[in-house]
């Protein structure tokens, strides 16, 4: 059988995100992790940081934004190849005066590299909330800001401590979330309407509705609505969103 | 002045000739009266009195007094005299033909007032000089005969206005050309009529005068042929107490404005009211004015006085005699020298003046004494009332404790209102128709102190300043209050904020958890739960100002390290303990979470013993972390969350499992970023359920009711999205049991809950939830119903299609549509299908 291969790329990457590496190897357990690394680390800790790891073939290249976005674009589409990518994850540079903003020029070296080709997911992790807004037109798929995952994740552990767990295995990726199309006929009905009547998937398990995908009124993509009440027409929305438990 | 150079020779005179003795003779020797010479009889002095018609007030009044001197030693005897009334008799006094008269006191007060104007001379010399303008038409040559002297006030008449029913007036211009009777011409009734219908701008000869004697009016008013009659008389007149009760005639109120400028014009009369009952169906008081019958002496001619100073003395004593004695109480004699009117121009009697004085003192002392005795009471009872402890050292309490209890501000106001009241009404109550009782008195000032300060209300000046100084007092007073109170409600609601009962404690803060607080005080269930936290010094100050804003925040800057520190924070009661991952302090040290984590249990330990530390029983030192605290206190451990980190292995908080969950934080982060990277619709998901920001889009765990414990899961689920009363409530699955293992997300349908499981749901917030589970007992029944149906549906499909295997080993069940103990198995739950039910 031939062994799944997943290119990421990981920037900013220093040898303290070490954890990054082995979240990857737990998330794809079984697959040959293709990670590329790029960083203004020592190259040899760097390095040291992504060898040793099962499934994951490491390489780090030696490089940030810090010097020059053109510079940085160039060590991208020379060594790096991001349009390859299946995800790049964009690390905040902790060493950096402004950090969110060293990032936000990644982004456009990143997409300056990538040129017309789609996409990948871009995920970046940034230092500041307020400056999430900044990354608007990057390409970015997702801002992610860890102080606020350590927030809530303690929050909800003062509300109820089963929630908490259920958000721990949501994170932990226990739960698998899949969309279901809407069909003509439930069309005119209620979201209400569809939760009593799609209770199981086609292997017969059981699986919940939590949401839906509706239409971006002003065009852009359907937009998430979790849990959009039992009143809800569903003659705009696209798809249903599920949650059921990962099973083997 | 005539009476004012004779003043002090009479004075002298009347000390030294030995009051005691009550003989007039000497200084009617000195000063005799040819009247009171020409009509001496035997020893006995003999007084000129001028009293009124033989049948009238006056009269009857002067045969008392005449008996009441009789009764009280026989030292004078009246000469009673038969007059017009007031009019007469005041003209008599002052032509010398009476040496004492009962004169109403406005006349007399107008015929002193007309002695002291300018002397004018007759120019044309006709003699018309001898009428004035002055009440009874005195003229100022006429009053200036001789100097009037006042010897007391003995009864008080008021002005009733009775007006034919069911006539109300409100305005005398209602009067119109009716016919009105004022009084007899020549009585002080009339007079004081004539100055009313003055007061209130019309004049007598534009009324419809209706002449006559009392008797008459009264008659006319009962044939219905009278409309209005002023009559000055005491209250509870017999006459008019018959007219009253026959309804022909009520008494009607003299207009407010009447009575001001009455006053204004006239100070000799006084505002009264003619209380209720006082006649029968008189229900409420009627403000009117009231004008004392006072006895007059005067001093024509020379100056010498018509009656000697025994002469006065007798003259009082009957007057106090028939005061008290009950066979006169229908006359309401009540002698006094003052106060019985707005102004008392005309002077007092030196005897009747050293009597007033005596009198003053003999209050002065017998109140003086009984508020002496009243304080000395008070003060014993104060003594002994904190000798017993029930009453607290003053100064125990502090002057900021008086100044923060808002009873003394209230005290002091009503001590403002209540004095402000006192000495207003003291000062007004006879000139002020609004201020007529203490009741009045009281609402004005309350008034005034609330603020509302009207120079309309009050009409001296005095009594204007002290209501200016009530109304600053009492605005300060309730501000003052106000101010208490409110320092009572922001103590009560610091109380509230620092409580520490189901609190949430936050160990070893640091900047980045800003987030949290923020979270944690976003709606939902947290948001009233109060937050300690405990920052190291080395937490910048900007972080500190934020904290400070959280609302119900209290900020501790303690080492967490140490139990002791963490004793006051009351963490047994705690609902939630976050114990951080440490930052460097300005001195480098880090607190560590696990040695935090030993600081709480042993903090824990230390509240539940009281301070000391629980020894264990087999090494006799404290016990050791991890242990179970027990004790009589049965106080347990807090539900900790620790932020560990990937050097802390997880096997570090072992002994502290049960009630400590380590959180690596770090490890999750990524975790986050692996998945959002692979599966950017769970980045979405994930973001939209923990930031608490979306509509219906937060996660909640609720027990569930009786009535859906024992029943399947499908069941369950069906009813939370049936529930038509609550929108937007999601199961999810059950929690069953400790920590991720027991979560059970889309359980099987099948599976029956249990008594113990909790809900996991999303919706708006934990009350919605809730408010579902509490109102699906109708709905739960009718899905119970539906899935039996369902079910045997499904099992008539499998007998039929299974119809040559044998009834009895068939799988089907039924769900029996019957409530079920929660305690039961699921397989007592259900019973096979009997395929000979009639279904198969």
């Amino acid at each position: 059988m031939e062994e799944q291969r997943t290119r990421i790329i990981v920037i900013n990457f220093a040898p303290r995100a070490r954890g990054l590496v082995r979240a990857l190897v737990d998330f794809f357990p079984g697959d040959v992790i293709d990670l590329v690394c790029t960083g203004d680390a020592p190259v040899a800790a760097a390095e040291a940081a992504l060898v040793g790891i099962d499934g994951v073939e490491g390489r780090y290249f030696a490089g940030s934004v810090s010097q020059g976005v053109d510079n940085y674009t160039a060590l991208l589409e020379a060594r790096v190849d991001p349009a390859d990518a299946a995800a790049i994850i964009v690390l905040p540079k902790l060493e950096s005066v402004e950090v969110d903003a060293h990032s936000r020029l990644t982004c456009v070296a990143l997409q300056r590299a990538i040129g017309g080709a789609p996409m990948p997911t871009v995920v970046v992790a940034i230092e500041d909330p307020e400056a999430s807004f900044e990354f608007s037109g990057l390409g970015v798929t997702t801002i992610f800001y860890p102080g606020f995952l350590r927030a809530a994740l303690f929050a909800h552990a003062c509300v109820e401590l089963p929630v908490f767990h259920f958000i721990l295995a949501l994170l932990r990726g226990r739960f698998r979330l899949q969309t279901i199309p809407v069909s003509e006929d439930m069309r005119a009905r209620t979201f209400g309407d569809a939760c009593m009547t799609l209770e199981r998937d086609p292997e017969g398990r059981p699986l919940a509705l939590v949401g839906l995908f509706a239409a971006d009124p002003e065009g852009g993509a359907p937009v998430m609505a979790i849990n959009p009440g039992r009143r809800y027409a569903l003659r705009d929305a696209q798809s249903l969103l599920a949650i059921a438990e990962r099973r083997p | 002045m005539r009476w004012r150079r004779a003043r002090p020779r009479v004075a002298a005179l009347g000390v030294g000739l030995g009051v005691g003795l009550g003989l007039a003779a000497p200084v009617r020797a000195e000063a005799p009266s040819p009247a009171v010479a020409a009509k001496d009889t035997g020893d006995v002095p003999v007084l000129r009195f001028g009293a009124g018609s033989a049948k009238g007030g006056f009269t009857r009044l002067a045969g008392v007094l005449a008996q009441g001197l009789e009764e009280t030693g026989d030292r004078v005897r009246l000469d009673v005299q038969h007059t017009k009334g007031s009019c007469e008799n005041i003209k008599l006094l002052l032509t010398g033909e009476l040496d004492v008269a009962l004169v109403q006191y406005d006349v007399a007060a107008e015929a002193w007032k007309a002695s002291q104007s300018p002397p004018e001379e007759d120019d044309d010399g006709d003699g018309d000089d001898a009428f004035g303008g002055w009440m009874c038409r005195i003229s100022a040559d006429m009053a200036r005969g001789a100097d009037l002297t006042l010897i007391a006030a003995l009864t008080e008449g008021a002005v009733q206005m009775l007006v034919r029913r069911p006539v109300r007036i409100d305005d005398f211009e209602q009067i119109g050309a009716a016919p009105v009777y004022l009084g007899k011409d020549g009585s002080g009734s009339f007079e004081t009529a004539k100055v009313i219908v003055g007061a209130a701008g019309k004049t007598v000869e534009g009324l419809n005068l209706v002449q006559g004697g009392s008797g008459d009016a009264f008659d006319a008013l009962r044939r219905q042929e009278l409309l209005v009659m002023l009559r000055t008389t005491e209250r509870g007149d017999d006459e008019i107490a018959d007219i009253v009760s026959s309804g022909l005639a009520s008494i009607n109120p003299l207009p407010e404005d009447v009575l001001n400028r009455l006053i204004d014009g006239y100070p000799y009369y006084r505002i009264c009211q003619v209380e209720p009952e006082t006649y029968p169906g008189l229900e409420y008081a009627v403000p009117t004015v009231c004008v004392s019958t006072v006895l007059l002496a005067s001093a024509p001619g020379d100056g010498a006085l018509s009656v000697s100073d025994a002469g006065v003395e007798a003259l009082l004593d009957a007057a106090a005699y028939v005061a008290k004695d009950r066979r006169f109480r229908d006359l309401q004699v009540k002698p006094r020298a003052r106060r019985f009117a707005e102004k008392e121009p005309i002077p007092l009697h030196p005897v009747a003046d050293a009597r007033e004085s005596a009198k003053l003192w003999r209050d002065v002392g017998t109140y003086g004494g009984i508020g002496l005795l009243a304080l000395a009471a008070l003060l014993l009872a104060r003594r002994f009332l904190r000798r017993r402890g029930y009453l607290r050292d003053p100064l125990s309490a502090g002057l900021e404790g008086h100044l923060s209890n808002p009873l003394v501000p209230f005290a002091g106001f009503a001590v403002i209102v209540m004095a402000a009241t006192l000495v207003v009404w003291l000062i007004e109550h006879d000139s002020n128709a609004r201020l007529r009782t203490l009741d009045d008195s009281f609402w004005e000032m309350n008034t005034l102190a609330t603020g509302n300060f009207s120079t309309e209300t009050l009409k001296t000046p005095s009594a204007r300043f002290v209501g200016a100084v009530a109304t600053i007092m009492g605005l300060g007073a309730l501000a003052w209050f106000t101010a208490a109170l409110t320092n009572i409600f922001a103590r009560d609601q610091t109380r509230l904020f620092q409580r520490r009962r189901d609190h949430l404690v936050i160990l070893n803060f640091r900047e980045d958890m800003l987030q949290l607080v923020r979270l944690l005080r976003s709606p939902g269930p947290s948001r009233h739960k109060s937050i300690h936290v405990m920052v190291p010094e080395a937490l910048p100050k900007r972080v500190r100002l934020q904290l400070a804003k959280v609302k119900a925040l209290t900020i501790h800057q303690e080492n967490p390290e140490i139990p002791e520190n963490l004793v006051g924070l009351r963490l047994h009661r705690a609902a939630r303990v976050i114990v951080l991952e440490g930052e460097a302090t300005a001195e480098g040290e880090v607190f560590h979470p696990l040695r935090i984590a030993r600081a709480v249990h042993q903090a824990v330990e230390l509240a539940a013993h009281g301070g000391d530390p629980q020894l264990s029983p087999a090494t006799g030192r404290p016990a050791l972390a991890g242990d179970k605290v027990s004790g009589p206190s049965k106080l347990g451990l807090p539900q900790t969350l620790v932020e560990t980190t990937e050097d802390d292995p997880e096997a570090l908080f072992a002994p502290f499992r049960g009630w400590l969950h380590a959180i690596n934080a770090r490890e999750l982060t990524y975790t986050w970023l692996v998945r959002a990277a692979s599966d950017p619709l769970f980045a979405d998901f994930f973001t939209g359920v923990v930031s608490f920001r979306d509509d219906n889009a937060e996660v909640y765990a609720a027990k569930l009711p009786p009535w859906l414990v024992g029943r399947p899961w499908i069941v369950v689920r069906r009813t939370l999205y049936a529930v038509e009363e609550v929108d937007g409530v999601l199961p999810l699955g059950l929690h069953r049991g400790d920590g991720e293992e027991g979560l059970a997300i889309n359980p099987d349908f099948e599976t029956v809950v249990q008594a113990s499981d909790r809900v996991i749901a999303l919706a708006e917030d934990e009350a919605d939830l809730v408010r579902a589970l509490r109102r699906s007992r109708r709905v739960a029944a009718e899905q119970e119903q539906r899935y039996a149906e369902e079910q045997i549906a499904a099992s008539a499909s499998a007998s039929m299609r299974r119809s040559k295997i044998d009834a009895g080993a068939s799988a089907s069940m039924r769900w029996s549509g019957r409530r079920v103990d929660p305690g039961a198995s699921a397989s007592t739950r259900r019973r096979p299908v009997d395929r000979d039910d009639g279904r198969g």
